[in-house]
């Protein structure tokens, strides 16, 4: 039988309250061995005292609660011991259930088990980081619709179409006599259907993934265009130095925001200004990078100055980026040939305003809220790079399937189709490789 | 003479195959049958082949068994199916004179060396300490051996019915084995029941044929043994389509209460792939056209067999069903449709050669492992008696794995799977069957049939023959280029291959859709000299190759988990966080690899993972072993 296993459940402080969670058959006898009170009924609140099982000096009150096999978290026993939470209390009770033969859970364990136990599947586990990680409060809607297995459903939904059509072209191959075969239209429209779906879930990660992990905005244009005041005002108090002098943010700046419940990483970018300023060229480079990495480049111009070499340059750098223009300094009189800017950024948007007189800016905040985050990111569950792999695997064999139409070779279109239903059983846990439970589970910490 | 090497109890494809191999590896052999006039008998559709079971056979031919061989001679309609799929589905299916083809086996048992034969009733197995001794026939005389193949058919407490009548018995006319079964069940066998049934057997003259829709055989040149010539067959007797009306529905629905397994008198768990008349119309009510096929049971009868049309209701209901179906006005029923329930033996407790767990020595094959049809019980026949001599050697088991062959699949479902009805083999279940196809059973097999000696030398010679031969083919067409010159774009167009822009390999050719065998013996006279067979192998294997790729590195991952062995000693209590019903199936099945462990019934991935790390753990900790 599986081992007890038992972790300190809330974060290391001080806390008013701490627990600390037992799971595993001999999780009720061992609690039992350090408390007062008679623990008999599951699904009950008891309240009592911890005691010194060597002394039986009391220790600290306690409330506990007893889940039974397999109506608890982990689908074993679980007890869980409300106590005081200071480290030194904590640590001691713990240390008293150790001794009694229980081994510290490892990091994630108790939802491994869970997932083990059949309590959850592999999304759904997964979930649990994603809802503890989530620094937003988009990001924990996300997580909870995976937690509650929506998405879950989805696959499930998926899985049965693909489920049905293989089933459908092994029936005929199996059963000649009885079973008729789709015609060729047929089984290409259902394919170029799943295509479809499985496009719509990949154009999610990258919404996914931006309020999974936050998006990457870089402010760049040359310097003293205002980027660092631009900064500021993003992220509505003083962070970079601003000063008149060019060049004056030497490195790049980042801070992470709540943008509107997306985690957004802002980065200041020194400006591409060629002195021999070591400093400054590694500046450069950073810059360069910097873009190279973004999610969405504001791109800012200085209303007061005509068009330069270096708008140039770091026009071409941003070309393949999503970008906005940004023409700062609007207060002061115009000297840049807005026409012509329009007409180099025609595909671009461009949003006039003063950063320092917070003219424009919630227009600007609302323009970049539209790029990272499109109206259907509620549908955005593919928020991990194993997902996303998946889902291309998924659309290659979608589409190997799609080539082979019509030509008679039913039963390789069934070769695409099954592998399609072994990816699938690889996100949901029911076919794991030998490493993924691994990587999955080790980025929990220990108590969960 | 009453000691032996190897007893073979049953006398139907299973034994057959079962006694034919052993003897042919040179362990004396006494199979023992209840009636030696039926031996390799067909009650039921005297049908071979078709998708998956095609593969079977044609693998069971492959490791030198009769059953291909015996068909060929046999057969009185033979067609090649599936070919509007592509050639890994390929599957021939043959109809035989059902006499002539049990006179055959019968004929082929008798002039085996090695081979005896006795009619009679085993009553008993004699095991002492776990181990089998021997069996016992009905009258009180004793045979022993150190190895016993139990190829008992539906025979185990076999009861057959029509509605509420029913007798004990193994099948029609034959008596059933009672005491065998209650036996195995006290040696402590986990046992269950499934049922069976069969079509009523009408007679042609009674038949208007005229109103059925003929379905003729192929008439070009097919043969099922590799050892045989591929030949056209022009004696072939075709079948007839026909279907049920809202008339044959209302009539079977007023019988339905009739039916045994409504009754509850019988069980109820039967093959889904072969519904009764009365299950179709319970299952699809809104169905009234259902399809059935009128098949004559050999050339000197007029009996035919309907498939499709199995039925349990009286006598007298079944004639009134079948009157409904235009053509049927005036037909006379000559054998009446029945179904038979028998018991089973839980073929989780098999090793992998089909060997008990429970009892050593003891082989069981066919029906009492729940599956269902000839072809099924003859590959299980073939593999335990290649076992059962290969143990009485004192040799390692002969085991297939799943990306070996067909045979290997069945044996693999069946002893880590759970039944939920009669086990039927099709293409569907095999995950690597661009590479297990019918046409090259003889190149995966018959060489590891010739090591362990089931396979005759003169068989292993024509194959090595064949892989010369392709081999030297394989040359040719990698050096052999077309230039788009005018003399070969004038042949092409002749033979109807697309226009080429440049030089092009003969071996590219071969992939494209439009380019085949065929036309590759009209486009050059250096390949007409060559077999179809191994002309073919080389088009399929080309045509598939970006597949057969695939497949084959799919193959090397699976067998990477069937090499990565589970210590005997194993203690399934000392692996920390199984689930609880993972842990009981892995006591009780006892894999011998991980690769086995996750294809058991009710194992999930986690118990894997953690079986994995308890593993590595183990082999880290212990350098030793």
């Amino acid at each position: 039988m599986s081992d007890t296993i038992a972790a300190i459940s809330t974060p290391r402080g001080f806390g008013g309250i701490g627990i600390i969670r037992i799971s595993g058959n001999d999780a009720l006898r061992i609690a039992q061995s350090i408390l007062s009170v008679k623990i008999s009924e599951p699904n009950t609140v008891y309240t009592g005292y911890v005691f010194d099982p060597e002394t039986s000096d009391k220790i600290d009150t306690c409330i506990v609660l007893f889940f039974k096999a397999p109506h608890s978290y982990t689908g074993e026993d679980v007890v869980e011991l409300q106590m005081h939470g200071g480290i030194k209390n904590l640590d001691l009770i713990l240390g008293f259930i150790l001794a009694k033969g229980v081994r510290l859970a490892e990091k994630g364990e108790f939802t491994k088990r869970a997932f083990i136990n059949g309590k959850m599947d592999l999304l759904e586990a997964a979930s649990v980081i994603e809802l503890i990680e989530a620094k937003t409060d988009k990001a924990l809607k996300l997580a909870s619709k995976k937690l509650f297995g929506i998405f879950s459903e989805k696959i499930i939904n998926f899985k049965k179409k693909v489920l049905s059509l293989l089933s459908h072209i092994e029936g005929v191959i199996d059963f000649p006599f009885d079973v008729k075969l789709m015609t060729s239209e047929e089984i290409t429209k259902l394919i170029k259907e799943l295509i479809e779906e499985t496009q719509k879930y990949l154009s999610s990660y990258k919404t996914g993934k931006m309020i999974e992990n936050g998006a990457r905005v870089v402010i760049a244009g040359k310097p003293n265009v205002g980027k660092s005041t631009l900064l500021n005002v993003l992220l509505k108090f003083d962070r970079a130095i601003v000063s008149e002098i060019p060049g004056t943010t030497r490195d790049t700046v980042e801070e992470v925001i709540d943008f509107f419940g997306v985690p957004v990483r802002l980065i200041d970018t020194a400006g591409l200004l060629e002195t021999g300023d070591v400093i400054e060229l590694l500046g450069a480079e950073r810059t360069v990078r910097a873009i190279e990495e973004s999610d969405l480049v504001l791109f800012v111009f200085d209303a007061s100055e005509t068009l330069s070499l270096e708008d140039q340059r770091l026009a071409e750098l941003t070309e393949s980026k999503e970008r906005i223009i940004v023409v700062n300094k609007t207060d002061l009189p115009v000297e840049l040939d807005i026409v012509k800017l329009k007409e180099i950024f025609k595909n671009d948007k461009i949003m006039e305003i003063s950063a320092l007189k917070r003219q424009g800016v919630e227009e600007l905040e609302n323009k970049i809220l539209e790029h990272i985050l499109p109206s259907d990111f509620e549908s955005a569950f593919v928020t991990t790079e194993r997902e996303k792999e998946i889902f291309e695997n998924i659309l290659s064999h979608l589409n190997g399937s799609l080539a082979l139409g019509g030509s008679g070779n039913d039963e390789l279109i069934a070769e695409e189709l099954r592998d399609i239903i072994s990816e699938l059983g690889s996100l949901t846990g029911e076919e794991v490789g030998e490493d993924v439970l691994q990587t999955i589970f080790s980025r929990f910490c220990i108590g969960k | 003479m009453n000691r032996f090497d190897i007893i073979v109890v049953g006398g139907g494809h299973a034994g057959v195959e079962a006694s034919l191999a052993s003897s042919r590896m040179g362990a004396s052999t006494l199979l023992i049958t209840i009636d030696n006039d039926s031996i390799g008998w067909m009650p039921c559709n005297p049908a071979i082949g078709g998708p998956g079971k095609a593969q079977i056979v044609r693998e069971i031919d492959a490791l030198g068994g009769a059953m291909a061989l015996n068909t060929d001679e046999t057969l009185t309609q033979i067609k090649l199916l599936n070919t509007s799929h592509g050639p890994a589905v390929w599957s021939l299916r043959a109809q035989c004179d059902k006499w002539k083809y049990s006179l055959g086996m019968k004929k082929r048992v008798e002039e085996a060396p090695n081979l005896h034969l006795r009619q009679g009733i085993v009553s008993r197995l004699i095991v002492q300490n776990d181990r089998i001794k021997g069996v016992e026939v009905a009258d009180g005389s004793k045979f022993f051996a150190d190895a016993v193949v139990l190829t008992t058919g539906t025979y185990l407490r076999g009861r057959i019915y029509i509605s509420t009548w029913s007798m004990e018995a193994g099948r029609w006319s034959e008596p059933p084995s009672i005491s065998l079964s209650e036996q195995i069940k006290e040696l402590g066998f986990k046992m269950s029941r499934f049922n069976t049934g069969t079509t009523p057997r009408i007679d042609k003259r009674t038949v208007d044929l005229s109103k059925f829709k003929i379905e003729p055989g192929d008439f070009v040149p097919l043969h099922f043994s590799f050892w045989n010539v591929p030949k056209i067959y022009d004696n072939q007797i075709p079948s007839y389509i026909g279907w049920t009306n809202e008339k044959t529905v209302e009539v079977t629905r007023k019988y339905l209460n009739l039916s045994p397994s409504v009754m509850g008198i019988m069980v109820r768990i039967g093959p889904r792939t072969c519904p009764s008349m009365e299950e179709k119309v319970r299952w699809f009510p809104d169905r009234t056209r259902h399809q059935f096929f009128l098949e004559q049971e050999g050339f000197d009868t007029n009996e035919m067999y309907m498939q499709g049309m199995y039925m349990s209701m009286p006598y007298d209901m079944q004639l009134e069903v079948l009157k409904t179906v235009p053509g049927l006005e005036n037909v006379e029923i000559i054998r009446p449709a029945y179904v038979i329930d028998y018991d089973y033996i839980i073929p989780t407790q098999l090793n992998m050669n089909y060997e008990t767990k429970l009892i050593e020595g003891l082989f069981i094959a066919g029906q009492p492992n729940g599956t269902t049809g000839y072809d099924e019980a003859a590959g299980q026949g073939l593999l335990a008696g290649i076992n059962a001599a290969l143990k009485v050697k004192g040799k390692e088991p002969f085991i297939l794995k799943r990306s070996d062959a067909y045979l290997g699949v069945m044996s693999d479902d069946l002893i880590n799977k759970e039944l939920y009805e009669p086990y039927r083999i099709t293409p569907s279940h095999c995950e690597y069957r661009l590479i297990l196809r019918e046409d090259n059973a003889d190149l995966r097999l018959t060489r590891r049939g010739y090591e362990i000696g089931v396979v005759e030398e003169w068989k292993m010679k024509k194959v090595e023959e064949k892989e010369y031969l392709i081999n030297e083919v394989k040359e040719l067409i990698a050096k052999l280029s077309l230039n788009p010159n005018k003399e070969i774009l004038d042949k092409l167009k002749q033979i109807g291959v697309s226009d080429i822009s440049k030089p092009m390999l003969v071996a590219d050719m071969l992939k494209r859709q439009d380019f085949t065998k065929d036309k590759l013996k009209k486009l050059d006279d250096k390949f007409k000299k060559y077999p179809d067979e191994v002309l073919e192998e080389i088009e399929v294997e080309l045509k598939y190759a970006g597949y057969i790729a695939r497949e084959k590195s799919a193959v090397k991952e699976f067998v990477q988990y069937e090499n990565f062995m589970i210590p005997e000693d194993i203690d399934y209590s000392s692996v920390p966080s199984l689930s609880k019903e993972g842990r009981e199936r892995l006591n009780t099945i006892r894999p011998r690899s991980l690769g086995q462990t996750l294809r058991i019934t009710g194992i999930r991935p986690s118990d894997v993972q953690m079986l994995i790390l308890y593993l590595k753990k183990r082999e880290g900790g212990n350098s030793n072993g």
